[in-house]
């Protein structure tokens, strides 16, 4: 097949990727989203199916909205970019699917802003409904900071910063988990250690490996299943003894947590994108 | 029966629609987007029949009617309908996907992309933010000098969402174009919006007189609504040397300025059309 690739940099995921598809015969077209334009009216692309690899969400985004409605199909899909691209569509998206969650509160002005964070009691998370790598998320532990925090997204953000995500602080154990599904399959988990709340700020973390037990594998699946997704990264949060699913990333970057994460997930990513050029070449 | 109204600031167009729903004996519920707060866990946040989505932030009615949604309150126009026409991105491609005559549009994510864009597609062209309204940071560009200038400058200063690059096919209109008003599958009036500038926008200075809604105007106002499955929109047209055809499509439109000249009750014909949802017991 010809398996377009999007891209904007060829960084190590990318180069595994591009070797296992040709080592198969696959002829692979590589597309940088910095340098192409798309034409509306029609498809000028010669590819059977996209594999979307970029850094940009909007970019991914739009870059697979117009492929799709053109007819030609991406994994993962415009619509699933869509939902996992924003952390208000993903909780709305648990929610409905009734899978466990930390409580998130939506708001547009700062007084009510303010009133909906001394509503869900200090500390709190204020994220960016929008946004990725944890930028411009904090964690707010009393009044203070919160008239400061807020003022200044309402005087300096843009427009997109009007939309207050207010999330309930889980008082996790010094980690995180992440866990990567490939098509119906969960293919390896890890944990993320870190002192920071964040525990991905600024990639200062420590990588082991997490045995897949019944409850995250279960978990996992349905949260792949909420946002309609085919390739994801789910990062879960422990509160108590129970697992929180927390947020779901699209375009899943592997080769860093080698070896607590299998190699073998770059062939799963290859057969999971030839079973899908079967499926819409027929 | 109760309906709400989603809105912010109340413009002469909110005034019209609160006193045509309270006329007709209907409960009013103002629902204002500055004070709303959604607790994501909760379920029922309105006791109304059906929403009239009016906020002036696209942004603030994309959430809201979501949520809404979710928990199953009819609104209109609906989620769908306002990422459809408040994306100017996937109002062309919808335009182009069901054969709707549009203008030409190219797609791109950097400065040195929508220069190369803009060289295929010829001088002049037409630059607009995706995302935007009122005619704002919209630029006819006459020459690859003028696209190096303003690319630079929007790559600069713009936010993320300047960072899509929606460049379109300048048509050179005869001194006007046309809005047209749809409810549900009805086009129920037109205006010719006159200026001397190429932006014919009446919130930026066009002069509105009434046009007939010819057959021709109908049927691409029709086909263009139900390419953004849209319950009530407005359709801006040109009239190119081959016939009509679609610029853009607004989901939550103005029209004080078009109801004496075209002498049709806009928003009684909107309350129609939300009484008949209620009626057929909601959308469907």
């Amino acid at each position: 097949m010809k398996l377009g690739i999007l891209y904007e940099r060829i960084r190590k995921d990318e180069k595994a990727l591009i070797t296992e598809a040709e080592s198969r015969g696959h002829e692979v077209i590589l597309i940088n989203d910095k340098e192409i334009f798309f034409k509306l009216e029609k498809n000028e692309l010669n590819v059977d199916i996209v594999l979307e690899r970029c850094i940009s969400h909007s970019r991914a985004y739009y870059a697979m909205k117009i492929l799709n409605e053109q007819g030609i199909s991406t994994i993962n899909s415009s619509k699933a970019a869509d939902i996992c691209g924003s952390k208000f569509l993903v909780t709305e998206n648990l929610l409905k699917n009734k899978i466990p969650t930390p409580k998130t509160i939506i708001t547009f002005t700062k007084d009510s802003a303010l009133e909906s964070i001394e509503k869900l009691g200090y500390p709190v998370i204020l994220k960016p409904a929008i946004g990725t790598w944890g930028t411009l998320c904090a964690k707010i532990n009393d009044r203070e900071a919160a008239e400061g925090i807020i003022d200044h997204k309402e005087k300096l953000g843009s427009y997109h910063h009007s939309v207050y995500y207010i999330q309930e602080y889980i008082n996790k154990p010094g980690r995180d988990i992440r866990v990567f599904v490939v098509g119906n399959k969960v293919v390896g988990a890890i944990y993320r250690n870190s002192k920071h709340w964040m525990t991905n700020k600024a990639g200062k973390f420590t990588i082991d490996k997490c045995e897949i037990t019944d409850e995250i594998k279960k978990l996992a699946l349905q949260a792949k299943d909420a946002v309609g997704a085919d390739i994801v990264a789910i990062d879960m949060l422990e509160k108590d003894n129970k697992i929180l699913v927390n947020e779901i990333n699209y375009t899943v970057e592997f080769t860093n947590f080698y070896p607590a994460l299998d190699k073998s997930i770059v062939t799963g990513i290859i057969n999971l994108v030839e079973k899908r050029y079967e499926e819409v070449s027929s | 029966m109760k309906i709400g109204v989603l809105c912010s600031r109340i413009r002469p167009e909110e005034k019209l629609l609160f006193q045509e729903i309270r006329c007709r004996g209907h409960e009013l519920v103002q629902i204002d987007t500055r004070k709303c707060v959604f607790d994501l866990q909760e379920n029922n946040f309105f006791d109304v029949d059906i929403i009239l989505e009016r906020s002036i932030s696209h942004t603030h009615a994309v959430y809201i009617t979501k949520i809404l949604q979710n928990r199953n309150v009819p609104i209109i126009n609906n989620y769908e309908v306002i990422q459809n026409c408040g994306d100017k991105v996937i109002t062309s491609l919808l335009l182009d996907k069901y054969k709707v005559p549009t203008t030409k549009v190219r797609i791109a994510f950097t400065a040195k992309s929508a220069l190369d864009a803009m060289d295929e597609l010829g001088y002049p062209c037409v630059l607009k933010p995706g995302v935007g309204s009122w005619g704002r940071l919209i630029s006819k560009v006459e020459s690859r000098n003028a696209a190096e200038t303003i690319l630079e400058h929007k790559e600069v200063l713009g936010t993320y969402h300047h960072s899509i690059f929606y460049i379109q096919e300048y048509i050179d209109k005869p001194g006007r174009d046309i809005r047209a008003f749809v409810v549900g599958d009805k086009t129920i009036c037109a205006i010719y919006r006159a200026s001397k500038h190429w932006i014919t926008n009446t919130a930026r200075g066009g002069q509105a007189t009434n046009c007939p809604v010819t057959p021709g105007i109908d049927k691409i106002c029709r086909d263009a609504a139900k390419a953004v499955d849209g319950q009530i929109v407005a359709i801006d047209l040109f009239e190119s040397n081959n016939g009509f055809i679609v610029n853009e499509i607004n989901h939550t439109m103005e029209f004080r300025n078009s109801i004496h000249t075209t002498g049709v009750n806009i928003p009684a014909k909107m309350i129609d059309y939300l009484e008949n949802v209620v009626k057929k017991g909601g959308l469907e």
